[in-house]
């Protein structure tokens, strides 16, 4: 009989998460962070466009972070935080 | 010696065989069989560097993560490293981890990967290959080194295709990756350039594109020599970052004879390396960059009279740097280390592409000595 050792570093710290899934759009706030890439902002608004087409949003927050490669600035995540009910991060290439 | 606990889980299996398959069946391994690491093998590696098991190497925030010399030990005794390798290994986790790095850059579809140079004394003692074959396969310490830091940011921070990376090409540094600087030329080694002391031992992580550029250059002449990696550099991917020229001994020699310093052909190729809005219009990558619409409003791929004579800087801020450089490039810093390596035989020289969008290099001593 051998002992071996788990390689890996479990899972995350708990620090982080992805939030409860919306039960509906409907009469929602959807927060967006663009990450700057060229036309990246023609994407997520033709995707807003399809989801207005599907539900009643009440209010879109559109935000840019200054740079693709890096985590957006905390002043952007907590007002997203702060104004919306779910967030669309996405890239745009 | 610490006799705190290990923290990983621990498997019971019938043999070794047995062990190797389980690995592959938990998605621990990179594709090649593994050593099994087990509680004493990997005692030994953190007793070498004198390091707790949860001492904290780096925080990967990212990926909410910690790094601890456990995780290094473990995936080292995988790697089939020597312990003795776990003093540079540590300080390439703490290079890799420092906030100036930006670990998340390594999710890039342009594959970034670190390569790692290791200077000063230790990297003769403990057996780094800077010569013949020095991307390898070559020597233990080179190959062991780079895939133990692979490993463990393959189990640790899901560095790995199915977890954070969506690289196109993915990147063969990633399994010979770690180098040592020939240090037997009258140059500095890169560590003293970078204004750490000789006799320190030092690692470098350097983020890279996938491959090597190797030039044929069969010139006797400084000027010879760089002009063909003048004519390379600038009809690569032009952008700005910290690239890396490979030197053969046998061409730094040819340069130390005429009185060249690394400093002469750093700047050598800094002022030179440019192209023309012509030519960059030509292959497509004129306004890669301009990632904003302010700057797409006088943006035409059609070569205009005057384009011939308009000529954009590798390494020099400029006017165009809008059109070719990323917002987040703009930011780092550029530069051209020089290193001495490879066959003494032969001549050509090489360089390897920075992914400088949004990383710096960072080096790091070696703070422990092995024993």
């Amino acid at each position: 009989m051998l002992k071996v050792l788990n390689p890996t570093a479990g899972s995350a710290r708990g620090r982080s998460g992805v939030a409860p899934r919306l039960a509906t759009l409907d009469d929602k706030t959807i927060g967006v962070i663009w990450n700057g890439r060229a036309f990246g902002d023609r994407i997520l608004s033709g995707a807003l466009a399809l989801l207005k087409q599907r539900y009643r949003i009440r209010e879109v927050v559109f935000l840019e972070k200054p740079f693709l490669g890096n985590i957006a600035p905390e002043p952007i995540l907590a007002q997203i935080a702060a104004r919306a009910d779910g967030a669309i991060t996405g890239v745009g290439d | 010696m610490s006799d705190r606990r290990l923290s990983a889980e621990q498997i019971g299996v019938e043999d070794f065989f047995e062990a190797v398959e389980l690995y592959y069946e938990r998605g621990w391994s990179d594709g090649l069989p593994v050593i099994p690491p087990t509680e004493k093998r990997v005692r030994t590696l953190l007793d070498t560097v004198g390091l707790a098991p949860d001492h904290v190497l780096g925080e990967i925030p990212e990926r909410d993560r910690v790094i601890t010399a456990e995780h290094l030990a473990i995936n080292a005794a995988m790697a089939g490293c020597l312990p003795t390798y776990m003093s540079v290994l540590v300080a390439a986790v703490e290079a890799i981890t420092d906030p100036a790095y930006k670990f998340n850059h390594m999710a890039s579809l342009g594959s970034p990967w670190p390569m790692f140079v290791v200077n000063g004394p230790l990297s003769r003692t403990l057996g780094f290959n800077s010569g013949l074959y020095l991307f390898g396969p070559a020597t233990r310490a080179n190959a062991t080194c780079a895939r133990a830091i692979s490993l463990l940011l393959w189990n640790c921070a899901e560095a790995r295709p199915d977890g954070i990376q969506r690289g196109q090409w993915g990147n063969p540094f990633r399994a010979v990756g770690f180098i040592a600087e020939d240090e037997s030329t009258a140059w500095d080694p890169l560590h003293v350039v970078l204004g750490f002391p000789r006799d320190t031992t030092t690692v470098t992580a350097i983020s890279l594109y996938p491959g090597l550029h190797q030039l044929h250059c069969p010139r006797s002449t400084p000027e010879g020599l760089l002009d063909t990696v003048v004519d390379d550099l600038s009809t690569s991917e032009f952008f700005r970052g910290t690239y890396t020229l490979l030197v053969s001994p046998q061409h730094a020699a040819v340069f130390i004879e005429h009185g060249w310093t690394k400093r002469h052909v750093r700047d050598y190729l800094w002022v030179r390396c440019r192209r023309s809005v012509a030519d960059l219009k030509r292959r497509g990558t004129w306004g890669v960059m301009a990632d904003k619409p302010d700057a797409f409003a006088d943006f035409t791929r059609d070569v205009l009279p005057g384009d011939e004579q308009r000529f954009v800087s590798l390494f020099e801020p400029n006017e165009y740097d809008r059109f070719m450089q990323s917002p987040g490039a703009l930011e780092r810093r550029a530069d051209i280390y020089v290193v001495v390596g490879g066959g003494n035989a032969g001549i050509r020289m090489a360089y390897v592409v920075p992914y400088g969008v949004s990383t710096d290099p960072v080096t790091k001593p070696v703070r422990t000595i092995a024993a």
